[in-house]
């Protein structure tokens, strides 16, 4: 089912660093992943409640050596079988960008191959091109800890943004939401977990920016409805059953907003588009909540939904490695002085929402 | 052997090629952005020098302590290099290459090295007459170093000074690049180690603090 890409067979090492997983994987043009290592460093942010930058930053870069070498050998090569190393080079926290693309130019450098200065945001974009092979224009909604947006994908490096969160990323919020309730970190998918178990309707949550004419998305006031709820409750709230209520209604809440806005654009993008998929990428897209959501919103659309499998929608080095593929497909590299960036916005025409509140109009 | 040294420094970064008794080339750019270009100076370096990358027999690569993205750059770099090369590297400090400078300078030994460690706090260490370490590094105030002249261990500061240290007698100061990184790795003999081992040194623990409060919804408070 997965793509591949005409042309001499190529084998291309990505490199993951932007958040807190330390990931090197290799994969063909023929979209085989002949090897994939994922170092996850949530225990030691767990006691901080959060990804902690410095913390981050160091683990990288004392990991990452070993976990290439450990995907080389796995897929049985030696770096001159390599056809180009591929790298995040933003956006995300620095220190991780800085550290896993100074090693990814001196890994290219040093075998003597071209360098590929990826877009997290674009490896995340293109994964469902590996997957399912999704022809080109879609709609993607990308969603995640740091991201949340909807966007038209009309080709590699051709983005329009249709619309964007102007406060909190989705699973940002899914995090406090978990740290209010007591979850703990990472807090999606505690959160999904203890949302198991709950009835949604209980607590009634409002639904920010429901019905409105744009696509962009809100979840700052969502999280205080939910903080106000649980202040009303007082100790009430740490019984179980109610935990798991207020679970599964900010659950709720969350993928009914997603599904409204991306009904909203998925209407604009067949209007403009017309193109045949939904895709939905990012570790929010592993929420069985919000895919259940958006496979309701992709039939009454005519849309197909497209969700990678949960490893390769969190952060992963195998969809760094596939954005390298196609780019190396078109002939792209990138020197060995490319800069990390703390943000890459994939659709640099489009104006930064954050910040703007309601006041948006798009 | 043929030896590639290197450092990314606060100030820029600067690269040095060892090649027997030739003295060695360097290589430097001065600015931030050190992360971005240290690949690109090590190619110039060595294609300057007319030395190829499998030619090479080790790395020296300073590892602090100093600026985190600097040493992580550094670090990173030659971790890069020597997974692919097969190289082993030589860990060399701030300090060591410092003291490397002082010498160089016509600085006469024993010496106190020390070099500014940001936040208001210093790394010193002693070094002897033949350039080794006196003793282990430690961490002091301005106010700690100016409170401690000792006669028969005069002051090294690596250049960048905190602006508000007055010390009497004036400190020599001298400044840092990649040939002493070299040559403090040679000086020192001993092994180089596989890159696998290198760890950028830190002074301080990763700027965190533990969660702040508690979660609104407390289980154990029940």
């Amino acid at each position: 089912m997965h793509a591949a890409i005409p042309g001499p067979a190529r084998r291309v090492l990505g490199i993951e660093t932007s958040c807190d997983e330390t990931a090197a994987a290799v994969v063909g043009s023929d979209g085989r992943i002949l090897a994939e290592a994922v170092f996850g460093q949530e225990a030691a942010h767990r006691p901080f409640g959060g990804v902690v930058p410095e913390i981050a930053a160091r683990a990288h870069v004392e990991r990452l050596d070993r976990l290439i070498g450990g995907v080389i050998r796995e897929a049985g090569l030696a770096f001159a079988d390599l056809d180009a190393v591929a790298a995040t080079a933003g956006p995300g926290l620095i220190g991780g960008v800085v550290a896993g693309l100074t090693t990814a130019k001196a890994v290219a450098w040093a075998a003597g191959k071209p360098l590929l200065a990826v877009n997290h945001l674009e490896a995340h974009a293109l994964t469902a091109r590996l997957t399912d092979g999704v022809a080109f224009p879609y709609l993607l909604l990308l969603v995640s800890g740091g991201h949340c947006q909807l966007l038209a994908v009309e080709g590699i490096g051709r983005y329009r943004r249709l619309g964007s969160t102007i406060d909190d990323a989705a699973g940002e919020a899914f995090d406090k939401a978990a740290k209010m309730l007591g979850l703990g970190f990472p807090g999606g998918p505690a959160l999904e977990r203890a949302a198991a178990a709950g009835d949604p309707v209980r607590f009634p949550l409002p639904r920010p920016l429901r019905g409105q004419p744009h696509c962009n998305f809100s979840f700052s006031g969502l999280k205080t409805a939910l903080r106000q709820r649980i202040l009303t409750l007082g100790p009430d709230a740490g019984e179980v059953g109610t935990q798991a209520d207020l679970a599964a209604a900010f659950q709720a809440a969350v993928a009914d907003c997603l599904a409204d806005r991306t009904r909203r654009a998925a209407r604009r993008f067949r209007a403009e588009w017309g193109g045949a998929c939904l895709v939905a990428a990012g570790g929010v897209a592993a929420n069985g909540a919000v895919r259940a959501a958006l496979l309701g919103v992709a039939e009454d659309a005519g849309l197909r939904l497209v969700v990678p499998p949960a490893r390769l929608c969190t952060d992963n080095a195998v969809m760094v490695a596939w954005a390298g593929v196609e780019r190396l497909a078109r002939g792209d590299a990138d020197p060995l002085d490319a800069k990390a960036r703390p943000r890459w916005p994939l659709d640099p025409a489009a104006e930064p929402l954050i910040g703007r509140g309601s006041s948006v109009k798009v | 052997m043929r030896l590639l040294a290197f450092e990314a420094g606060a100030g820029g970064c600067s690269a040095a090629v060892f090649d027997g008794d030739r003295p060695p080339c360097l290589r430097r750019l001065e600015g931030p952005g050190q992360g971005d270009a240290l690949i690109p100076l090590l190619d110039a370096v060595l294609a300057e020098e007319g030395v190829a990358k499998n030619a090479l027999g080790a790395l020296a690569v300073c590892v602090g302590p100093g600026g985190f993205t600097g040493i992580r750059v550094a670090v990173a770099a030659a971790k890069g290099l020597g997974l692919v090369l097969g190289l082993p590297a030589f860990p060399v400090t701030t300090l060591a290459a410092t003291a490397c400078a002082a010498r160089g300078a016509a600085g006469s030994f024993p010496r106190l090295v020390a070099v500014d460690a940001g936040r208001g706090t210093i790394a010193v260490q002693p070094f002897g007459a033949d350039l080794s370490p006196d003793g282990p590094m430690t961490v002091t105030t301005p106010g700690g170093l100016a409170g401690r002249p000792d006669p028969l261990r005069p002051l090294v500061f690596r250049d960048g000074l905190p602006p508000d240290l007055a010390l009497h007698p004036p400190p020599l100061v001298v400044a840092v690049d990649a040939r002493h990184v070299g040559r403090a790795a040679l000086a020192a003999g001993g092994t180089p180690a596989p890159t696998f081992d290198l760890k950028p040194l830190y002074l301080r623990p990763a700027d965190a603090r533990p969660s702040a409060g508690r979660p609104l919804v407390d289980r154990g408070a029940l």
